[in-house]
């Protein structure tokens, strides 16, 4: 008798059983005599142990018509962090969540192990290297799943063989060799894309932006995203043509101030924040912050740009000064986030969180200009100076105040607990921000100050002293 | 760094303690031994009761220490031999860089200050390592205390049997009562009746298959809706099988081990009938549950790298959950040299570790085994050769050939082989489905794949999720 003939005489057994009831009385004939000579009840646990053989054995879950493969997990253009470092990413991964630890990777030319982690179909921010697995999300779920990236060079004709993050990362290379090319070819391409594709292929217009790009933003101002639109129009005013937007808005902006004159021949106009009466009144006025821009803003209260920033009373409203810092990185010409920065930075105590609002349009200089003021001001500490970025090559950080502060606080937790997640946040951040060199300056510094060598604590700073500049370790 | 021999005593909860540290001060117990280049830390693993070796670290400049061990006692005698034996020089500690499983206790430790007698200000009981050196001398046995002693045990075990076979007697009616009352019913309470069956066997000396009866409610519920009465069947109908097995022989010691107790490493150690086998281990994986009876269960599962025979081991250790979070003795993929006794059984899987070395620093990881028979249909093979030998057997570990892992139309996962296509139990993980898998290990139970580790192109993977 067959596997399949039995497993179709097993059926009314298998109801009976189901449902509750004797089955020996239905058993395959085959298996009968094991079952006579006995009791009922020796009888029906005979036949479950014979059953329970043959369903083991033999039957298997039926095959499905379809099996679908998801395409191969690329490899990706930078070589894998080595082996020995795999242990030290993967923990300060599993305890961080750090897209940054990804950013300081690529810097020094390695990318993660795919088994230590992977993208989720979510993650955006991440290194351009991991593009091939960001996008690895988007053709395992599209019936699409060529391996191999496109040969030919962003054009209208290879437009569809990229998968959007791939295209996002040649488009910014196109941009940055070729910026009108680039703009022609969005014009001519990014109308067929969602909302979500084009913004993030727009954003890409800052690098280079220029009078050639006008048109193009222009025609985006009557774009069905508002979203879009937003951004058309931030970028127009950092070209200097801003000030267009809903009339209503702009003036419901200036009415949250006032502007107000002093000086001897009370020349000097100030925009002066009126009070915020209710959370509603807060947020609306956030709200307005993140769509007007800043051209618009000063116009509606008669004033130029640089006059605005130039006046502004940094410090009477903390929230507004962020909302404007905000705005001016988003729609501010280079010569007013200069301006900005030059403010900031003649203040007496340095406010991280408001240059971090301009940290996109700064340059590396300037970022570590304001990491090193940082880290001298009072309540400096590694951890706030990292949300400049990740992987800037600091030298000397533990010689400043941050620096001199968490030598003290490890000593003074030597007695206590080591387990401080204060120290170790700084730790953790110390080591992302310095050099390689910096980091072994760091590692034979905080020895001397007795942290034993295999603390966990310093696996960051171990991580960043094994990794050479272009990713090889000793 | 220099030791106070003294620092050692005073730091002992007792002076049993010390005793008993005193007698694992023989470098045959230990392997594994080193010393921080700082000489600030020690570590060594060494052999206990359980499968695995208890690995024990110290912290000199502080005498903080952790142990695997399950003991409450703190610090533990392994932890006060390990301290010991560099105290007295009794043992090698070639100075080495730190072990990556050191570094992760240094990384979660509290450092504690002073030991606890001199923090507390209370005088504690005056012990003595020199006491603790002292071997006691044997006593004469009184022959007649003896023969008393042995009638008893006799007695004993002849008590344990009957109550074992009461016990399977019971669960034998309770599975007709699951057939008579319909196993519709069961799998919908599941949790509950199994919970009373496993209660009654608790009470039968048969603790090892009321664990399995606890667990029996997961694994069902872990299969899709339609395939649950069938693995019922198959579940129950092994039960009966085990059960009809120890009846028929209750001195084999393979079944006793799958209902009563496993033999202990002592006995398994000295059992001229529990082969041995050396050769090179890679960790495939682990599983770590709390059962219902208050122990934790941590499962180990080996690849042999040198030979077929056997070509996996299992190691099974069980401690109070009560001991608390305790540190794997294992990374997952780490390859050793070991030499490894298994338990005697018609297919021997579950083992102890007798001793290991670890491989040469900078030494290449070695490939698994091309296994010329494991082409897939022997795959299915060995499941069948499992249900043959050992029918009361619900998982069968297997190394599967080269495959991919595929989906069908409602996002399930199986593996392909050729053309052998089998479902898979449990997420493996992003990776492993984007990648050929080379070689895969798995767990086949209850007609489906769970993935334990493959070799890829991107080297070897957990599958773990």
């Amino acid at each position: 008798m067959t596997a399949d003939a039995i497993l179709k005489m097993l059926e009314p057994v298998a109801i009976r059983w189901t449902v509750g009831g004797r089955a020996a009385g239905t058993a395959p004939g085959d298996w009968r005599p094991a079952l006579e000579g006995v009791d009922d009840d020796e009888a029906e646990l005979r036949l479950l142990v014979l059953a329970a053989q043959f369903l083991d054995v033999t039957v298997r879950a039926s095959t499905p018509e379809t099996l679908r493969a998801l395409p191969d997990l690329p490899p990706l253009g930078l070589p894998t962090l080595p082996q020995r470092q795999r242990g030290t990413a993967r923990r300060l991964m599993e305890q961080y969540r750090d897209a940054r630890l990804l950013f300081f990777l690529a810097a020094r030319g390695v990318v993660i192990h795919p088994e230590d982690w992977l993208p989720s179909r979510g993650d955006d921010i991440l290194p351009d290297a991991y593009a091939p697995w960001r996008d690895w999300w988007d053709r395992a779920a599209s019936e699409r799943t060529r391996l191999a990236p496109p040969a030919d060079e962003l054009s209208e004709e290879s437009w569809d063989d990229y998968f959007p993050t791939a295209r996002r990362i040649a488009f910014a290379a196109l941009r940055q060799r070729n910026p009108g090319r680039a703009v022609e070819l969005l014009a001519a391409r990014a109308s067929g894309e969602s909302a979500e594709i084009r913004l993030k292929l727009i954003d890409l217009l800052a690098a280079g932006l220029s009078d050639r790009d006008r048109p193009y933003l222009e025609s985006l101002l009557a774009d069905r995203s508002p979203r879009i639109k937003a951004m058309a129009s931030a970028y127009l005013s950092r070209l200097g043509h801003g000030g267009v937007g809903a009339a209503a808005d702009i003036t419901e902006l200036a009415e949250f101030f006032e502007v107000r004159t002093s000086g001897f021949l009370r020349r000097t106009r100030t925009a002066a924040a009126r009070q915020v009466k209710t959370p509603a009144q807060r947020s609306r006025r956030a709200t307005l912050f993140g769509e007007i821009d800043l051209a618009a803003f000063a116009a509606a209260l008669q004033m130029t740009p640089q006059e605005l920033v130039a006046s502004w009373p940094l410090g009477d409203d903390q929230e507004a000064d962020g909302l404007l810092m905000a705005m001016a990185a988003r729609s501010a010409p280079d010569e007013v986030v200069a301006l900005c920065l030059d403010r900031l930075s003649a203040q007496r105590t340095i406010t991280v969180p408001l240059f971090i609002s301009l940290a996109g349009r700064m340059t590396m200089r300037q970022k570590h200009a304001v990491m090193r003021r940082a880290l001298e001001a009072d309540g400096g500490s590694f951890a706030i100076a990292l949300d400049l970025g990740a992987g800037l090559g600091l030298d000397g950080a533990l010689d400043t105040r941050a620096g001199r502060s968490l030598l003290k606080a490890l000593a003074d937790a030597q007695s206590n607990t080591t387990a401080n997640m204060t120290l170790n946040q700084e730790l953790y951040a110390l080591g992302m921000l310095v050099s390689r060199d910096g980091a072994r300056v760091a590692l034979d510094r905080l020895a001397a100050a007795g942290i034993v060598s295999a603390d966990a604590r310093l696996d960051m700073l171990r991580l960043n002293a094994a990794l050479k500049e272009n990713g090889a370790t000793e | 760094m220099k030791i106070d021999p003294d620092a050692i005593a005073a730091l002992a909860p007792d002076q049993s303690s010390l005793k008993a540290a005193a007698g694992l001060m023989k470098p045959a117990k230990w392997s594994g031994i080193g010393s921080s280049h700082d000489g600030q830390f020690v570590w060594g693993e060494c052999a206990g009761s359980g499968a695995n070796p208890y690995r024990v670290m110290a912290d000199l400049g502080d005498m903080g220490s952790k142990c695997t061990c399950p003991s409450r006692k703190f610090p533990c005698k392994h932890a006060i031999a390990l301290m010991w034996m560099r105290a007295d020089s009794a043992a090698p500690f070639p100075a080495a860089d730190i072990p990556e499983w050191v570094t992760d206790w240094l990384g979660r430790r509290r450092k504690t200050g002073k030991p606890a007698d001199a923090a507390d200000g209370t005088m504690a009981p005056r012990k003595s390592l020199d006491e603790a050196r002292q071997a006691e001398p044997e006593a004469a046995e009184d022959p007649k205390a003896a023969e008393r002693r042995a009638a008893a045990a006799q007695k004993r075990a002849a008590e344990t049997d009957r109550a074992i076979l009461d016990a399977l007697e019971a669960l034998e009616q309770w599975v007709g009562d699951q057939l008579r009352l319909g196993l519709s019913g069961f799998v919908d309470d599941a949790v509950g009746r199994c919970r009373r069956i496993a209660a009654r066997l608790v009470d039968g000396k048969a603790p090892v298959l009321a664990g399995r009866l606890d667990e029996l409610p997961s694994r069902l519920l872990a299969l899709p809706t339609g395939d649950r009465v069938r693995a019922a069947v198959v579940e129950l109908g092994k039960l009966v099988l085990l059960a009809r097995a120890y009846r028929a022989r209750p001195g084999d010691a393979e079944v006793r081990r799958c209902i009563a107790a496993a033999e202990s490493r002592d006995a398994v150690l000295e059992d001229p009938a529990a082969p041995r086998v050396m050769a090179t281990w890679e960790v495939l994986g682990e599983r770590i549950e709390t059962r219902r009876d208050g122990l934790v269960s941590q499962t180990t599962w080996l690849l042999n790298l040198t030979s077929n025979d056997p070509r996996f081991a299992v190691l099974v250790d069980h401690y109070p959950a009560t001991a608390g979070r305790r540190l794997s003795s294992f990374s997952a993929g780490e390859q050793f040299h070991a030499e490894i006794a298994f338990y005697p059984a018609r297919l021997p899987m579950r083992a102890l570790l007798v001793s290991r070395t670890p491989m040469a620093e900078g030494a290449a990881r070695l490939k698994w085994p091309v296994d010329e028979s494991a082409e897939p249909c022997s795959v299915l093979a060995a499941v069948q050769r499992q249900a043959t030998e050992e029918p009361w057997q619900v998982e069968t570990l297997v190394l599967l050939p080269a495959g991919r892992l595929a989906l069908d139309g409602a996002d399930r996962l199986w593996w392909r082989g050729g053309d052998t296509v089998l479902p898979l139990a449990g997420d493996p993980g992003a990776l492993a489905r984007a990648t050929d898998l080379h070689r895969a290990a798995a767990i086949w139970s209850a007609g489906r794949l769970d993935l334990l580790a493959a070799e890829t192109h991107w080297g070897r993977i957990g599958c773990d999720g």
